[in-house]
């Protein structure tokens, strides 16, 4: 080669290399526990990211008079006074793309499970507009969670906002891992995400997701306790943006924002560092808008796609009317309240018939369970109040008696088995069994084990009555006859273990 | 007035107003004296102590306000706003509020100071060439100092309190390093 061509491929090379400009920069003046004031950067947008020279990058939060206030991202990157920060004129981004399914990533969207880089293009600011009045549409198709007690109680549609609420080792998360392992092979992509957990406790959720082969159509998002505070702010926003992307797609998402009382103590965090005053409990007076603007992205769409919004919020001495659980409870579309005294009595998952609500999955149930439950909610009701007048030893008449047994029974039905979930139509048969009082004459312990093992009868043994009812998702009355006489036919077949 | 952010405030003021009396009859080198001044009041505060002494009257502080106004050669109106300063006790804001009047009036005429380091000594049509760069750039009047620094390996660092331009060796490190290319150095 001769002496010019390298002269030319040296230019060459050259003209690749980026130009370089002038950039608008701040100085470090102070630096805080995770938070700096920067002077400087004139123009710098609310929200805008900003990259420190250092190797630090963070969110402006903060616009003052001649300062503005950054929370840092890396808490392990030390920051330097007079340190240098420089624009990106672009808001926080998150990383989307169908290649995020099956894997756990950081709030700032880089991976977290050692499995390489997260390859996807596209990227997403955090923060969108909400659909509008006239993109959505009512909540009409129902989302299985598996749940007895909540297909039965409180069901829940695709679109739909369902708070879980509950004092901490109630079975919260529990619950909301059963709802994704059932959306196995349901065509529902779901999104966990993890806010000020323990390390330990988001690794034994990704290993059971992936033990129960859920990692194909999950993808986590884990801004775990140890994490900068801004990236437990950020995280729930990461996920709903992941989830939206497949939203867009046509696709149903889940999401889980496993909790949103650790959401709210970060943001409260944050606004005391940022010396904004602090209204009811310390928390800053936005911190409302902070969960609606959240969940209110959540939503079905006319043109296709759904996003079910699933957050999680703890109480203290299962009082629900604290600020953020009230504030929680007011904004989504119903709660699955969790009850300490249930879950030590045995009664999981631990869900309060009484204090449960949803406020439109009801037209989302389908027909079968519908019909078989109509008077479920009352019938519990009803033991509940005679349970606490039969505690003073008083003497019942027949009637009463009798909804006490048979309250008893439902109680009893509805006790289900983590990670075991039930399809609707094994629930329409379960409920059958209580409504039809084939339970009744059975002693309690055997309650569950009959009924699941009548649901195992039906689908081995009258295959075509389990598909009709699948296909119909309806009983009509031959198939309730027809079911009445399986259901006859069992018990006389049946013995307890 | 120990709250920093007041006396900040406060001296603001005493500089927006002395500029808007003034402006038009200072000139930029007037302001380069009153920066230098500024300077050595900030490390010398003895000199704001004796003009605050009690034993000294009207006309012998106004001679003192003039022989220091004489020494850092500062255009004559700043007699005025170090008397008026001074007359109510608080000649402890002279070097904030002669800060701000350096900094109002440069940011009103568009001057921008950059300190321009470089890896090697730069001479003069280089020199001129970066000023020109950073006048076309940032669209404003810039005023550059110039310093070596072997830290940037080889390559030019322009840096105001607005803006930054670096092209060098020590910045395509730190890009290799951000993307993982090379481990720490």
């Amino acid at each position: 080669m001769k002496s010019t061509d390298l002269i030319s491929l040296f230019e060459r090379s050259l003209r690749d290399l980026p130009e370089e400009q002038l950039e608008t920069i701040g100085t470090v003046v102070r630096v805080g526990d995770n938070i700096c004031t920067i002077y400087g950067l004139t123009h710098v947008m609310l929200n805008e990211l900003v990259i420190f020279e250092g190797g630090n990058s963070g969110i402006v939060f903060q616009l003052d008079e001649n300062a503005v206030s950054v929370f840092i991202l890396h808490r392990s990157i030390p920051v330097a006074e007079l340190e240098v920060v420089k624009r990106t004129h672009h808001v926080f981004k998150t990383p989307v793309g169908m290649n995020l399914l099956g894997r756990v990533m950081s709030a700032e969207g880089l991976p977290r499970d050692g499995a390489g880089d997260l390859n996807v293009t596209e990227h997403r600011p955090v923060e969108t507009d909400i659909p509008g009045i006239m993109d959505r549409s009512p909540v009409n198709e129902s989302l299985e969670t598996g749940i007895l007690a909540i297909d039965v109680l409180v069901p829940i549609g695709k679109g739909q906002r369902e708070l879980i609420i509950g004092n901490r080792g109630t079975g919260k998360t529990s619950i909301v891992i059963d709802t994704i392992l059932h959306q196995k092979g349901k065509n529902v992509i779901c999104v966990y995400v993890s806010i000020g957990q323990r390390q330990a406790n988001v690794a034994r959720t990704v290993s059971l997701l992936e033990e129960n082969g859920a990692m194909e159509y999950c993808v986590v998002v884990s801004a775990e306790a140890g994490d900068a505070v801004l990236n437990q702010y950020l995280a729930p926003y990461v996920g709903c943006t992941i989830a939206e992307y497949f939203r867009d797609l046509g696709r149903d998402v889940l999401v889980v924002y496993d909790d949103l009382s650790n959401h709210a103590v970060a943001f409260r965090e944050m606004s005391l560092l940022l010396r904004r005053s602090p209204g009811r409990e310390a928390y800053p007076g936005d911190v409302f808008y902070l969960h609606s603007r959240l969940l209110e992205r959540a939503g079905k769409l006319l043109k296709g796609g759904s996003i079910t919004a699933l957050p999680i919020v703890q109480v203290q001495g299962d009082d629900i009317t604290a600020y953020i659980p009230t504030n929680l409870i007011s904004i989504t579309d119903g709660q699955i309240f969790l009850d300490t005294k249930l879950f030590n009595m045995g009664i999981r998952p631990a869900v309060n018939a009484e204090l449960s609500v949803s406020r439109v999955g009801g037209a989302a149930q389908t027909k079968a369970v519908k019909k078989m439950t109509r008077a479920l909610r009352l019938e519990l009701a009803q033991y509940q109040e005679l349970l606490a007048f039969a505690q003073f030893g008083s003497e019942l008449d027949d009637v009463s008696y009798r909804q006490l047994e048979r309250g008893k029974r439902a109680v009893e039905l509805l006790k289900q088995q983590q990670y075991v979930t039930y399809s609707f139509v094994d629930q329409a048969l379960m409920l059958l069994l209580l409504k039809e009082g084939f339970l009744d004459t059975l002693p309690l312990s055997d309650v569950n084990q009959f009924a699941i093992r009548f649901v195992s009868y039906v689908k081995s043994a009258y295959a075509d009555l389990y598909t009709t009812i699948f296909n119909s998702q309806d009983i009509s009355e031959d198939i309730m006859k027809n079911a009445i006489a399986v259901a006859t036919e069992f018990g006389t077949i049946f013995s307890p273990k | 007035m120990k709250d920093r952010a007041a006396v900040t405030a406060v001296a603001k003021k005493y500089a927006q107003a002395f500029l808007r009396v003034f402006a038009s009859e200072i000139s930029l080198a007037d302001v380069g004296k009153i920066e230098i001044a500024q300077r050595s009041m900030q490390q010398n505060q003895k000199i704001l102590f004796f003009l605050q002494l009690p034993q000294f009257d009207d006309a012998q502080r106004l001679s003192l306000i003039e022989d220091l106004v004489g020494h850092f050669a500062l255009p004559q109106e700043c007699v005025r706003i170090l008397l008026l300063l001074v007359t109510h006790n608080r000649s402890f804001l002279i070097p904030e509020v002669l800060s701000f009047i350096v900094s109002l009036y440069k940011e009103a005429a568009g001057v921008v100071d950059f300190v321009v380091k470089s890896s090697d000594d730069l001479n003069q049509a280089q020199k001129e060439k970066i000023k020109i760069f950073l006048n076309d750039s940032s669209g404003k009047k810039c005023q550059c100092s110039y310093v070596i620094d072997k830290k940037l390996i080889a390559g030019i660092r322009a840096q105001s309190v607005e803006y930054i331009w670096e092209y060098s060796v020590r910045k395509q490190l730190a890009r290799l390093r951000a993307a993982g290319k090379i481990g720490t150095y």
